[in-house]
């Protein structure tokens, strides 16, 4: 049983927190049920960006003023960029040879 | 001589949060429901704008540009070009119907659900709560020079090993 | 406090002390905060309007000197001198019919004009004209700047491949294309005034060249600001870098099945960039309002309009690069140049050649 819902202002840790957990949840919603291979790539980046978020709230909130949350989350932005350019780079390379971007396109080693 | 407020700062922080978050959320969203693919990566831009709002009220001034800069600038710009080098002549059914939609909602709305009553029935820490007075700019600099300046290194590697890996899987042969 | 100005405050630096003069005394009859939303939002509609002025001055002013650059006479029938002629294009423009093609994307094609001209307005926003003018001092001005210089890339994308045009998604697609070769660069040289000056900040940039311009920092001031002003040109796709809207490349490129409207707002969109990077170029290199006797804010201005009698300049002598050598520029040219002059000015910084680096 929830204790304590969070007031409505001001912005405590847990309104950052539930915004986090809400994206992370609509991206993977739509990773695991959309067939196009693009479209599941832009929810991954949904779910990284909820993951951001919930660096950057407890980044505000820490205890002493700690920016470790901030520094963290341009690793993840970095990290996000380097595995969107490769993600969309084999995309590309499957729609040469398939003409198609269904995420069940590349199936030849399916046994 | 100072002239009392009327509306207090918090306030006005919190309805900027509110507003940001439902803006993100309806962008979220909107990728799964858009027609079209098109629509959907306009949807993305609209949600990664709204997070760079979202992390300016929660006091990260320079991650929301960067998160503009970066995230809209140059991911998205990405994306659209590879929907554009993409196109789908032929829209395919789903592959596993209805079923698998509904299946992939139930697990993400139990998972959003876990986590919400975690958070909110967990005791934090009380927080500093005094907003940073100096710009984060100089601290995030700081932070990544010193204290984690192998990761930054290890990131810049990481980014030269996603573009020359990029060119070469998608190079025309 | 003002450097070099023998007369009053008020008379030097009028709208500041305008502005200071509304504040206070709307700090004695209203409570906080709306005393600053009220300042703030008579400084956006006076920045609003002079931006507005300063496109329709643009356009005459570009047509007439490039006219007698070339030898004859530019537009000078409207209004005295010809002055009026932004006002007629504008009508011209604004009384045409706005066509949208059956096969267009609605949502993409009628925001596409809107999302490559708020980020051109919102720049203004940050550029201060005077020691107490200016919308808002952000101590990331700079950087904020760069965010919103890469968000028309997702506008002429959207325009695009909105238009139900295959030559529009060409011409869209290569438009991106120049526009993120060029950003690289262009984020890279305007680090050389942040190095220099220790902050983000656009109003602390200016005010720490009171005693040296950064352009005088040699030798990588005007190297730098070189570079700034190619990449600038590239990036707000004039000439002769403007193959993304020349009526004989692919017919027009991405605003091909544009009128009336849509085509008004990239026109204007394409002026407040122009004159934007005539203003960033004097405030990071230029020393902004700096200057004897005058009032700030006409120094800043004399010094954006000879930065943007610079670009008309360039405009009417260049020719057009072909594409190849346009991709060539930007990543073989200036992103080499760019990086070095980069290293340069931290080396320069460490030993102590040039005043300036990080305050305190």
């Amino acid at each position: 049983m929830p204790n304590a819902l969070p007031p409505l202002y001001p912005i405590t840790l847990q309104h950052g927190l539930i915004l986090g957990a809400a994206l992370f949840a609509i991206g993977m919603a739509g990773a695991l049920s959309k067939r196009n291979a693009i479209t599941v790539l832009m929810a991954i980046e949904v779910m990284l960006n909820g993951v951001i978020v919930t660096f950057v709230a407890f980044a505000r909130h820490a205890p002493t003023v700690d920016l470790t949350g901030q520094v963290f989350a341009i690793f993840i932005m970095t990290v996000a960029a380097a595995e969107a350019t490769v993600g969309l780079a084999i995309v590309i390379a499957v729609y040469r040879l398939r003409r198609t971007v269904q995420v069940d396109a590349a199936d030849t080693l399916r046994g | 001589m100072r002239s009392p407020m009327l509306i207090p700062t918090e306030l006005l922080i919190a309805g900027a949060f509110y507003t940001f978050a439902v803006t993100a959320i309806l962008g979220a969203i909107g990728i799964i429901l858009a027609h079209g693919i098109f629509r959907s990566a306009l949807s993305l831009v609209l949600t990664l704008a709204s997070v760079a709002a979202i992390f300016v009220t929660l006091g990260a001034d320079f991650l929301g540009a960067v998160q503009v800069l970066i995230y809209v600038g140059a991911i998205m710009v990405l994306i659209i070009f590879g929907i554009m080098l993409t196109p789908q002549q032929v829209e395919l059914p789903d592959i596993g119907g209805p079923g698998q939609a509904a299946a992939a909602v139930f697990v993400a709305v139990a998972l959003f659900a876990v986590t919400a009553i975690v958070v909110t029935t967990s005791q934090w820490p009380r927080s500093a709560a005094t907003p940073i007075d100096r710009p984060t700019t100089e601290l995030i600099g700081i932070g990544l020079f010193n204290t984690y300046v192998l990761a930054f290194e290890i990131a810049s590697v990481l980014l030269l090993v996603a573009m020359i890996g990029a060119i070469v899987i998608a190079r025309e042969e | 406090m003002l450097p070099d100005c023998p007369l009053s405050f008020f008379l030097c630096d009028p709208f500041g002390a305008v502005r200071g003069a509304i504040y206070a005394l709307l700090s004695a009859i209203l409570p906080e905060p709306l005393p600053v939303i009220i300042v703030t939002v008579l400084a956006i509609a006076m920045v609003t309007t002079v931006i507005a002025i300063i496109v329709m001055s643009q356009v005459w002013a570009e047509r007439r000197i490039v006219g007698y650059m070339q030898g004859r006479l530019g537009p000078n029938r409207v209004g005295p001198g010809g002055l009026l002629q932004g006002v007629a294009d504008a009508i011209k423009l604004l009384t045409k019919e706005t066509l949208i093609p059956r096969e267009a994307d609605r949502v993409a094609f009628l925001l596409a004009p809107l999302v490559v001209l708020v980020p051109a307005l919102m720049v203004w926003a940050v550029i201060p004209w005077g020691p107490g003018l200016g919308v808002a001092d952000l101590n990331i001005g700079v950087l904020y700047v760069l965010a919103l210089g890469a968000l028309p890339t997702i506008g002429i994308l959207m325009a695009g491949l909105g238009s139900g045009n295959k030559y529009a998604v060409l011409g869209g697609m290569r438009a991106a294309a120049q526009l993120i070769s060029y950003e690289i660069p262009m984020v890279l040289v305007m680090m050389v005034p942040v190095l220099l000056a220790g902050t983000m900040s656009l109003r602390g940039i200016v005010e720490e060249q009171a005693d040296l311009w950064f352009i005088l920092a040699l030798p990588i001031g005007p190297v730098a600001l070189l570079l700034f002003l190619v990449s600038g040109i590239a990036e707000v796709n004039r000439s002769p870098f403007d193959i993304p809207e020349a009526e004989s490349e692919i017919v027009a490129g991405f605003h091909i099945e544009y009128s009336g409207m849509g085509f008004a707002l990239f026109f204007l969109a394409e002026y407040a960039n122009t004159f934007a990077v005539s203003a960033l170029a004097t405030t990071l290199f230029l020393g902004g309002w700096l200057g004897p006797v005058l009032p700030p804010f006409i120094w800043f201005f004399l010094k954006a309009y000879l930065v943007f009698f610079v670009l008309v300049w360039v405009r009417s002598t260049l020719p057009r690069v072909r594409y190849d050598q346009l991709m060539a520029l930007a990543w073989k040219g200036a992103l080499p140049a760019a990086l070095v002059t980069v290293g340069f000015t931290a080396v320069q910084l460490s030993l102590r050649l040039v005043p300036g680096g990080p305050r305190g």
